[in-house]
């Protein structure tokens, strides 16, 4: 008998392992997390910086948040500080206002984040460079009418200048997300004036929250100015719907109609005592007959 | 007083004068029944609910299964007698005071489930000191009040007439106490004209009332459960449902006390086959409707596939199948089969249907119950099993017997002091009788 069938058989089985070996492997490479960084700045009212690093696994049924992953900051190549990302994934770092950020030579700074990895996460990281923008908001009444009038300047080597033509927005927050209220173009002065609409439900008397903000802007990332006023819709909360059978007191038309009931029959119930005694009384008048 | 009448109250009311050795030898053995209930519930008493089957999940068993099917026995035999009075119905004569007896009896019996059930009696005053009219359990509480007193007055008032009769019978050899007690109870009634009048207008009043409580109360009863967000019971159709299913129940049991009573005291003159073909047709009609609820009922619940519901539906037709089988066809087939079958009429036949529909009813109650509870929404990990499904102890079974006990004590009691079947209804159908046969011989 040839052995050449045996050695293709032989060969065969050693594709076969190093296939199942190769599967095997890239199985268990495969079970460890692929991480998504969504890394964002936030220059919020009071001119914080913050830098926010959301770590995410995307999986077919959708994102899932990955808590407890260590996230470095860093501005240019120097470790600013690191943050653990929470229950919802996000990692916040807040730059502190004395640093000294480094620019690049176009002005804007550059910031990256980064996780390292660990037994069950692959490492990963994320950058982007913000140029620093001034915001500022005025709201005002005019005949009636609520203006939002909002003005921005950006450093250069001449000092602050105007931010023209740049697209900004005006928001109030809702339950779940930012409504925008009022998008726009800034004017060659850096300015903008939005007519504030009349119909926004507010709190309990009527207070607002007015947000003007570069919403997720290519070069400043985002920045908002924050401010309550008075010019929302009072929204009266309604009364707590309760099951009405497990209130305090019972509901009328229970209690009515249970009294009409007990009324009716207890009514019949002393016309028959009645008669009763009606008849005993008849009875009493044929005995002394 | 014409001979009719004569034998008449001598037969109708045989254990009145005297007592006889079989009265004696049946009521000392419900006497014996009773008090192995009551060592039972001495049991209870003193080691708590934990002798009996209820556990955590399962809080209601037997004994409630036992408060419903005695109250719908009360229901039924208020809406029967009710209803055989204010129609006028010609065969009532026999048959009214037995259901009017079933009413009060079981009506003094059923409550007592309850408070065998509760875990904390002490509390149980609190019902009537701190009521919330919107709890369906405030509901049945005062229904079933007003139904005690309804039922009492209805009672007594269709005794009014045989109380006078057996005051003037000068030759009743009975106890002076008892004498004294028919003068007090017959409040003086002779019979006159105006008596007559006032009497008949009353028990016509009564008789609605009566019929109106019943359905009333008894759907409050159903409304506990069809309020109730549990698979099974959160229906809306349980009102009717129950009210049906009492008169099913308290027919069945009319019928066998019919049978029972035309037995021992040897009534075949006055309880004739008539009487159970007529209430075996009111069995079959009811049993028909049962059947129609019934199936209307698991239909949407099967049809519907909500998950507990399913669940509960499956439970049915797997571990409470034959209790299933035996409630809903043959408990609901039998008597449409015997009834609807000339041939098969006989005062035997139906008395065996009679008591197959009240067994039939008894285990209803109990899948309507039990099964629900052993079906809880939220899933329940590592327990006992003994929680989640529940096994009637002897505890139970004892006092489930000491209340049937009871009913037939109370029963023979009412029948040392008052006729099981109204001499005044005999002498009035036999009144008409005589004037219809006088009527035919004039043309």
């Amino acid at each position: 008998m040839s052995k050449a069938p045996i050695k293709y058989v032989n060969l065969l089985m050693l594709v076969f392992l190093l296939a199942s070996g190769y599967v095997a492997a890239s199985g268990l490479q495969e079970a460890k997390i692929s991480p998504y960084m969504l890394f964002t700045y936030l220059k919020d009212s009071n001119s914080n910086r913050i830098l926010q690093a959301r770590m995410t696994n995307i999986t077919q049924t959708g994102e899932v948040p990955l808590p407890g992953l260590k996230i470095m900051f860093y501005n240019n190549e120097t470790i600013l500080g690191e943050a653990v990302t929470d229950n919802s994934g996000n990692a916040i770092y807040t730059i502190d206002d004395t640093y000294q950020l480094f620019r690049s030579d176009d002005g804007s700074w550059p910031f990256s984040a980064s996780f390292e990895g660990d037994s069950l996460v692959d490492a990963t990281f994320g950058e982007l460079s913000v140029t620093d923008v001034n915001l500022e908001m005025t709201l005002s009444d005019e005949e009636g009418k609520k203006f939002v009038s909002l003005a921005a300047t950006m450093p250069s080597d001449e000092g602050q200048v105007p931010v023209a033509g740049e697209e900004i927005s005006v928001f109030v927050p809702r339950m779940f997300s930012l409504l925008p209220v009022g998008t726009g173009m800034l004017d060659d002065n850096g300015t903008i004036r939005f007519e504030f609409p009349g119909d926004i439900p507010g709190d309990s008397i009527g207070n607002v929250t007015v947000i003007g903000r570069f919403n997720d802007h290519y070069l400043f990332g985002s920045v908002e100015k924050r401010e309550n006023k008075l010019w929302g819709l009072p929204v009266v909360k309604a009364p707590p719907t309760y099951r009405s059978l497990w209130s305090t007191l019972a509901p009328k038309w229970m209690v009515v109609s249970l009294a009409i009931m007990l009324l009716g029959v207890w009514g019949h119930y002393t016309f028959v005592v009645i008669s009763l005694i009606r008849i005993k009384k008849e009875g009493s008048k044929e005995a002394k007959k | 007083m014409s001979e009719y009448n004569e034998n008449l109250i001598k037969d109708l009311t045989p254990e009145i004068e005297k007592t006889s050795r079989s009265w004696y030898i049946i009521f000392g053995t419900f006497l014996v029944i009773f008090a192995y209930g009551i060592n039972g519930l001495v049991q209870q008493i003193d080691k708590g609910h934990i002798v009996t089957g209820m556990r955590d999940n399962v809080v209601w068993g037997v004994y409630i299964v036992n408060f419903i099917f005695f109250m719908g026995l009360s229901y039924a035999g208020a809406l029967v007698s009710g209803a055989l009075h204010l129609f006028k119905t010609p065969w009532r004569a026999p048959v009214i005071r037995l259901a009017e007896l079933i009413t009060v009896i079981s009506l003094a019996i059923g409550p007592f489930f309850i408070f065998f059930c509760v875990g904390r009696l002490d509390r149980l005053p609190y019902l009537l000191a701190f009521p919330r009219i919107q709890s369906p359990i405030v509901w049945d509480v005062i229904a079933i009040l007003t139904d005690v007193f309804g039922c009492f007055i209805f009672l007594y008032i269709s005794f009014l007439e045989d109380f006078a009769i057996l005051r003037d019978r000068k030759d009743l050899n009975v106890a002076p106490w008892k004498k004294k007690m028919f003068r007090i109870l017959a409040i003086g009634y002779t019979g006159t004209e105006k008596q007559r009048k006032i009497l008949g207008f009353a028990r016509n009043v009564m008789a609605a009332m009566i019929i109106a409580i019943a359905i009333i109360v008894y759907s409050v009863l159903a409304w506990i459960f069809g309020v109730t967000l549990r698979p099974g019971w959160h229906s809306t159709i349980f009102g009717p449902y129950f009210v049906i299913a009492a008169i099913f129940s308290g027919v069945g049991l009319l019928i066998i006390l019919m049978a029972i009573f035309r037995k021992i005291y040897s009534l075949e003159k006055y309880i004739t086959l008539k009487h159970f073909v007529n209430l075996g047709i009111v069995l079959f009609v009811i049993a028909a409707f049962f059947g129609y609820f019934t199936f209307s009922d698991y239909l949407t619940k099967w049809y519907g596939s909500v998950k507990m519901d399913k669940i509960l539906i499956d439970k049915l037709f797997t571990e409470f199948n034959l209790f299933f089988i035996f409630a809903n066809y043959i408990g609901i087939l039998t008597p449409i089969i015997i009834i609807a079958i000339p041939k098969l009429r006989t005062i035997r036949n139906i008395t065996i249907a009679a008591v197959i529909a009240l067994v039939a009813l008894w285990v209803n109650r109990y899948i309507i119950i039990v099964p629900t509870l052993e079906t809880p929404f939220l899933p329940i990990q590592e327990i006992r099993p003994d929680w989640t499904n529940y096994s009637p102890t002897w505890v139970e079974w004892a006092l489930t017997a000491a209340g049937v006990a009871v009913f037939g004590m109370l029963f023979m009691i009412i029948s040392k002091i008052a006729p099981i079947i109204s001499i005044s209804e005999m002498e009035e159908a036999e009144e008409k009788r005589i004037q219809e046969l006088s009527k035919e011989k004039e043309s």
